[in-house]
């Protein structure tokens, strides 16, 4: 409802943002002397009646989108039944109408970054909205925009380590007979729980090693101090994916990044909007209705209540199954363990090099053959966080398999580096995905799944019983039932000696087997010393 | 030159921001609302002791100004404003809103008296350190109570508790010492120093639709778990009342649950409790009579008010 005498750009959409969600709205709170000071007026949402933070979270993305950020691509489909779609041009692109509730990905991802407090990186062309997008966050924070504004770093080749983090008080440096009395005049920007990093690719390269300091373990050191940050969501800019700012952006903090979301274009229908904002001097980061920001308590609670929807063990399997795929590489060693791209990168060949040399496996059907390295456990921390985000957003009980495809390929983005020579790009209709980063991603998912599906793994996992058994735990478990076990898996790897081809989850089962026989053979070492 | 007041300053640090957010909610007056800003807003940011940053202040009253609909109407609220706006510029996002909010509520409540309100507030005000807007809010909401909103006995009741005593006896609008165990027992008890429980009329409650009543027939009553509720039709509502005021909200439907008083009613309109009686002619053609503790409700044929009858002191 709006409030007498306000404009469309204080409407926040009515709750619920998703009908028939999990959880259902909050009860009406209890008639308090407090209700005789609550709405219709105010200014910070006290009035507005208590809602679940997962519906909070929606009403922030529907005001973004209906009155920020001018994004109407709904690029994060989701399906509720069947979902038409056309083919157009010669190319046959395809367009799909969702007929599910689906999403703009440069607002859902900040929006997500926000709620889990992890780090995005938005890249585009100058003047589609990174800056203005992650201000937004900023005021969703409840900081005043100037707060905000005068908050953000802005990348530029002289920005020092001191402009970053703080300056050492003058009298003190003249005073101090020891470092350790030197006090620092600390940035405000380090206590804010949004933080942007303009342009980031503009830093010199020892100010990046300062940020990465603060980005991974929360803290900056100046002059032997120390400063502890809050837990953060970081917003960085660049206009060039490909780190071709003025300094190249350092591999450890690229790393860093959890996830990368593109300004899309604008969309010339759109233009009667500009002119409305341009005519009317509106600015939309000075109109967000308070309903939709978050206090520090909310904004902590949110993140917890995010940490705390499950994975089912469906889901987890099927992320497994995916990762699995990518880190062999048989020819880099020869110890079975060493067979992977970290080694040939570590001996400084190129993993393409080496893989074009192998012939037992088909390069086009093996997944892992489209990309230079293999997951690492940072990426798979960022997925399950904002796949469990988005569960939360999308008022879920529990990660979906739906929800885990709609982000993988916006936290792989710039983690999974593809073999731009691997065939698999010259195979018709794939030449599109040696520049759409997020759709080879997507695809190389959902290949992953149907190999899932049609080794029926969720019906005949050898590898998962065995692991599951294990589980249960060794107390009281005698030595032949031991022996039996340990039999199983040798059994089960003479098997695959026999019949199978190493593609990478089948190498990860491998030494999954052997982690386990190893377990069975030092506790039999111990039953049979055991007086 | 001039030196700028605190307002003055903030509007024009905030100038850009202030137009697009007057054209944003496409106010029709400006020169009204211009007017609105120096007559009203301006007085209270310059009341306020923000000389350091005005801002704040400023852009909280300046939004609830966009929102408050008929300027006219906020008058007595921004008048009141500035005489908290040491409480104002202590809590700019808390102390505005709710202030202004609560005078909304007190003039819709049929029993709400929102000019004695602002006056009981005021006085609260003098005693009450700018530092401390919390026990200025609580104490408005014991004074909101005794000003007519049943509805925040329990809670009034509550944080009246931890008012201090001279405080609290300018909320309930007294100088003697307040029995709180008394008005909890008691919802028709005076605040002042209690005198002999007699039976009489305390209050009645509701109207015709026809003049501004929720009732478009004359109710009946019941009383279920200690509540009571009247019915018109298919139509319920649930009555809080008690000796500041009354409430009717709509509900679904009444619970059905039991209720017994000390009170009844005879033929002819004799109210008794076993002690002593009272006489009420009106009631001798009662519709429906319910009970609860030493309180008894009636309704008639011939009006649309229902009557309570209680033994209380005052």
């Amino acid at each position: 409802m709006l409030v007498e005498g306000t404009g469309p750009y204080q409407h926040v959409s009515q709750a619920p943002t998703l009908p028939g969600g999990a959880h259902p709205a909050a009860e009406a709170e209890e008639f308090d002397v407090a209700a005789l000071y609550a709405g219709p007026l105010g200014t910070d949402g006290a009035g507005a009646r208590a809602l679940p933070l997962d519906e909070k979270l929606r009403q922030a993305y529907f005001w973004i989108v209906n009155h920020a950020i001018i994004s109407p691509h709904y690029d994060v489909e989701f399906a509720e039944g069947p979902s038409p779609s056309v083919t157009l041009g010669d190319s046959k692109a395809r367009l799909t109408l969702p007929s599910g509730q689906s999403y703009s990905s440069f607002v859902l991802i900040p929006l997500l970054t926000f709620a889990v407090r992890r780090r995005c990186l938005l890249v585009g062309g100058p003047g589609r909205g990174k800056t203005a997008s992650a201000i937004l966050m900023g005021v969703l924070a409840g900081y005043p925009l100037r707060e905000v504004r005068r908050a953000m770093q802005h990348g530029h080749p002289q920005l020092t380590i001191a402009d970053l983090l703080g300056t050492p008080l003058p009298a003190d440096l003249i005073k101090a007979e020891r470092i350790g009395d030197i006090d620092i005049a600390w940035r405000s920007w380090l206590s804010m729980r949004v933080k942007i990093v303009d342009e980031y690719n503009r830093i010199p390269t020892r100010t990046q090693s300062a940020l990465l300091t603060l980005m991974s373990d929360g803290y900056a050191e100046v002059f032997d101090q120390i400063y502890e940050a809050t837990d953060s969501a970081w917003y960085l800019t660049a206009n060039d994916d490909g780190g071709g700012g003025t300094y190249q952006v350092i591999e450890a903090l690229r790393d860093r990044i959890d996830v990368v979301v593109h300004a899309l274009q604008f969309n010339s229908r759109f233009l009667g909007e500009l002119v409305t904002r341009i005519e009317q001097r509106l600015r939309p980061e000075e109109l967000v209705p308070p309903e939709i920001v978050f206090s520090a308590a909310e904004h902590e609670r949110v993140s917890a209540e995010i940490l705390r929807v499950p994975l089912p063990v469906g889901v987890r399997r099927r992320l497994e199954f995916f990762a699995a795929q990518f880190e062999l590489l048989e020819s880099a060693g020869e110890q079975f363990e060493y067979r992977t791209k970290d080694t040939a990168k570590l001996a400084g060949v190129d993993p393409h090099l080496l893989a074009a040399t192998e012939t037992g496996r088909d390069r086009i059907a093996d997944l892992g053959a489209q990309s230079l390295n293999g997951l690492s456990v940072r990426a798979l921390q960022s997925v399950i966080s904002y796949a469990k985000a988005l569960a939360y957003f999308r008022d879920r009980e529990e990660v979906g398999l739906d929800d885990l495809r709609a982000v993988l390929p916006f936290v792989l983005h710039d983690k999974l580096v593809p073999d731009d020579d691997s065939p698999a790009f010259d195979e018709p209709g794939h030449r599109p995905y040696r520049t759409d980063r997020v759709s080879w991603i997507r695809q190389l998912f959902d290949r992953a799944c149907a190999e899932y599906d049609r080794l029926d793994l969720d019906v005949d996992d050898p590898v998962g019983a065995l692991l599951a058994e294990f589980d249960h735990g060794l107390d009281g478990l005698g030595e032949a039932e031991v022996t039996a076990r340990l039999a199983r898996i040798e059994g089960l790897l003479a098997e695959w000696a026999r019949d199978r081809k190493l593609y990478g989850h089948v190498y990860d089962d491998a030494l999954a087997l052997k982690y386990l026989h190893q377990r069975y053979v030092n506790y039999r070492a111990w039953l049979r010393w055991r007086p | 030159m001039a030196t700028l007041t605190p307002f003055q300053r903030a509007l024009a640090a905030g100038r850009d921001r202030y137009n697009a957010r007057y054209r944003q909610a496409r106010r029709r007056d400006p020169a009204a609302f211009l007017a609105h800003l120096r007559d009203r807003v301006g007085p209270v940011v310059d009341a306020a002791g923000v000389e350091a940053d005005p801002v704040p202040l400023t852009d909280v009253l300046v939004e609830l100004s966009l929102q408050v609909g008929e300027l006219d109407r906020a008058e007595a609220g921004f008048a009141l404003l500035r005489e908290l706006a040491p409480f104002a510029g202590v809590a700019p996002r808390r102390v505005p809103a709710a202030v202004l909010n609560a005078l909304r509520h007190l003039a819709d409540s049929p029993t709400g008296d929102p000019v004695a309100w602002s006056a009981t507030v005021v006085e609260l005000a003098a005693r009450i350190p700018a530092r401390d807007p919390d026990t200025l809010l609580a104490a408005g909401g014991v004074a909101a109570w005794r000003h007519g909103l049943a509805r925040l006995r329990p809670s009034a009741l509550a944080r009246a508790a931890a008012l201090r005593p001279d405080l609290l006896g300018i909320a309930l609008g007294t100088t003697s010492t307040v029995d709180l165990s008394a008005l909890a027992a008691d919802p028709w008890a005076s605040p002042a120093a209690a005198g002999r429980p007699r039976l009489q009329v305390v209050r009645r409650v509701g109207a015709f639709t026809g003049f501004g009543g929720a009732f478009r027939r004359p109710p009946l009553i019941h009383a279920a778990e200690g509540r009571w509720y009247a019915t018109v039709d298919e139509q319920t509502w649930e009555i809080t009342t008690d000796r500041f005021g009354h409430a009717l909200r709509r509900v679904a439907e009444a619970p059905t649950g039991p209720a017994t008083g000390d009170l009844t009613l005879r033929p002819g309109g004799r109210v008794v409790d076993g002690r002593d009686a009272l006489d009420v002619p009106e009631l001798a053609t009662a519709t429906s009579v319910a009970a609860v503790g030493a309180t008894l409700a009636a309704t008639t044929t011939f009006s649309h008010s229902i009557v309570f009858v209680a033994r209380t002191t005052g």
